[in-house]
């Protein structure tokens, strides 16, 4: 009887735990997300206004001049481009683009010391450069394989370095103190930077045929999200932190 | 003697088993993921809806699109939310005309852009409940534009139904973004400043859309 007792109570016991366990998950899951409300406004509060833009005098007219750049010279290149060319060959080149990036990705995963992520990585780009064709077609995401999406300002936020400043660049757009010297390191890092590197001209406009690939593909999406703000200005560095909260944070 | 103890005993686990068993396993049927799909099902007849296409349909796509999403919306909510705790120093006719204006900027933005999705498909990641709120983590897929939208919704209950309060696109949230718009105006200006910026933006992004 006693052992009956005992087999039953473990049996459930363990159940419990299971349970409990589950239980728990769900909850921090949640907790991530939905903070509890102290009052109804505090969800939002801890998160809004936390980037720091004392250079916002000279952002604002280097974010017109990017805002105009692509309203009145990228989308409309793009909308043109994306009449007169395949989508196997827009797809093409932007798998291609993309395949590029997987050294500087396979790099800082093992300086985040993300080992698995980093043979992922790697299995990727091996898989993609030669069954793929040189990264043309993509058969490691058919595959199941998921980009891993690391890069140096990344690798800088995961050492706990601060974004510093938040700065619009000319041409890149959004970015801050931390991302300019991720970006160092992603062109240091990037096989197109050492072909190139003694025909800027030609890396210029390697860079641009890039851009207007991949705007072909989001025809449209900025000039929406703008149509609807009140400080297009706000709204952009805005999105740009809500962004980077995200990706940097992520485990 | 021990007989009893043990059925106690077994009945006080089962209690304890069901108390623990995470919420979200019950509410399949009334469940935050279930109103919304059936939302985002009408969406879809609508943006597939053959005599809607086309740009010289657009504004009746739009009007209809508005129809149907702000139906799953608690707009006054998302108004209040995106304005901060300002919301309270406002009169009950203030609050009114602030969401009527909210409504015309997400019409003129949130809605440009779900319509934008017409050929899309939508596949349902995660469903997180925690009391009253709830999150709904969908992925909208493009094969057409090789891109995976990552769409989440923030859901609350009132009256019985899951309403959502803030739409997280690519991982920006609108209530946030919005929020850090009416802020700075807010501080600045005050609302009356705000009241006009926002009655000149609807009027303009309107001008855009009837040209």
């Amino acid at each position: 009887m006693s052992r009956k007792y005992l087999v039953i109570l473990i049996l459930l016991s363990s159940f419990l735990i299971v349970n409990l366990g589950s239980a728990t998950l769900v909850c921090q899951a949640a907790a991530d997300d939905i903070v509890a409300d102290n009052d109804e406004y505090s969800e939002y509060d801890a998160e809004v206004g936390g980037l720091s833009d004392p250079l916002e005098m000279v952002n604002r007219p280097v974010f017109t001049f990017n805002d105009r750049l692509r309203l009145w010279i990228l989308e409309p290149t793009a909308r043109g481009y994306r009449k007169v060319t395949p989508r196997m060959f827009r797809a093409g080149l932007l798998n291609f683009f993309d395949n590029l990036l997987e050294p500087t990705r396979f790099i800082n995963c093992l300086l985040q010391g993300r080992f698995n992520a980093a043979g992922e990585t790697f299995m990727r780009f091996a898989l993609n450069s030669t069954v793929g064709v040189g990264g043309l077609m993509d058969p490691a995401t058919f595959d199941g394989m998921k980009t891993h999406e690391r890069r140096f300002a990344s690798t800088f936020a995961h050492y706990g370095i601060h974004s510093g400043p938040y700065l619009v660049l000319p041409f890149f757009g959004p970015s801050d103190l931390r991302g300019i010297f991720g970006l160092v390191g992603n062109t240091l890092t990037q096989p197109l930077f050492y072909i190139l590197r003694s025909e800027p001209l030609v890396a210029v406009a390697v860079e641009g045929s890039k851009s207007v690939n991949h705007v072909s593909f989001r025809l449209g999406e900025y000039e929406k999200m703008i149509s609807g703000a009140l400080d297009p200005y706000v709204a952009v560095r805005d999105a740009y932190e809500q962004h980077q909260q995200k990706v940097m944070g992520e485990e | 003697m021990l007989r009893r103890r043990l059925i106690s005993f077994l009945l006080l686990s089962l209690f304890l088993l069901f108390a623990l068993v995470p919420l979200n396993l019950w509410a399949d049927d009334f469940g935050p993921r279930r109103q919304l799909e059936v939302s985002i099902d009408q969406l879809l007849e609508v943006l597939r809806d053959d005599s809607l296409k086309g740009d010289e349909k657009q504004t009746l796509r739009h009007q209809r699109i508005a129809e149907v999403v702000f139906l799953q919306f608690n707009m006054r909510r998302m108004a209040m939310l995106s304005l901060g705790r300002d919301w309270r120093s406002l009169s009950e006719v203030e609050r009114n005309h602030f969401t009527e204006l909210f409504r015309k900027l997400l019409k003129k933005s949130y809605v440009a852009t779900i319509d934008s999705y017409a050929d899309e498909q939508i596949s349902y990641r995660k469903e997180i409940i925690k009391g009253n709120k709830a999150e709904v983590r969908t992925m909208v897929i493009s094969v057409s534009r090789e891109i995976e939208i990552p769409l989440n919704y923030k859901l609350q209950v009132k009256e019985g139904r899951w309403l959502v309060y803030d739409v997280i696109i690519e991982n920006v949230s609108l209530v946030r973004n919005y929020r850090s718009q009416f802020g700075p105006i807010m501080k600045k200006r005050g609302f009356s400043e705000l009241i006009a910026q926002m009655e000149k933006k609807v009027a303009e992004a309107g001008k855009k859309e009837d040209g």
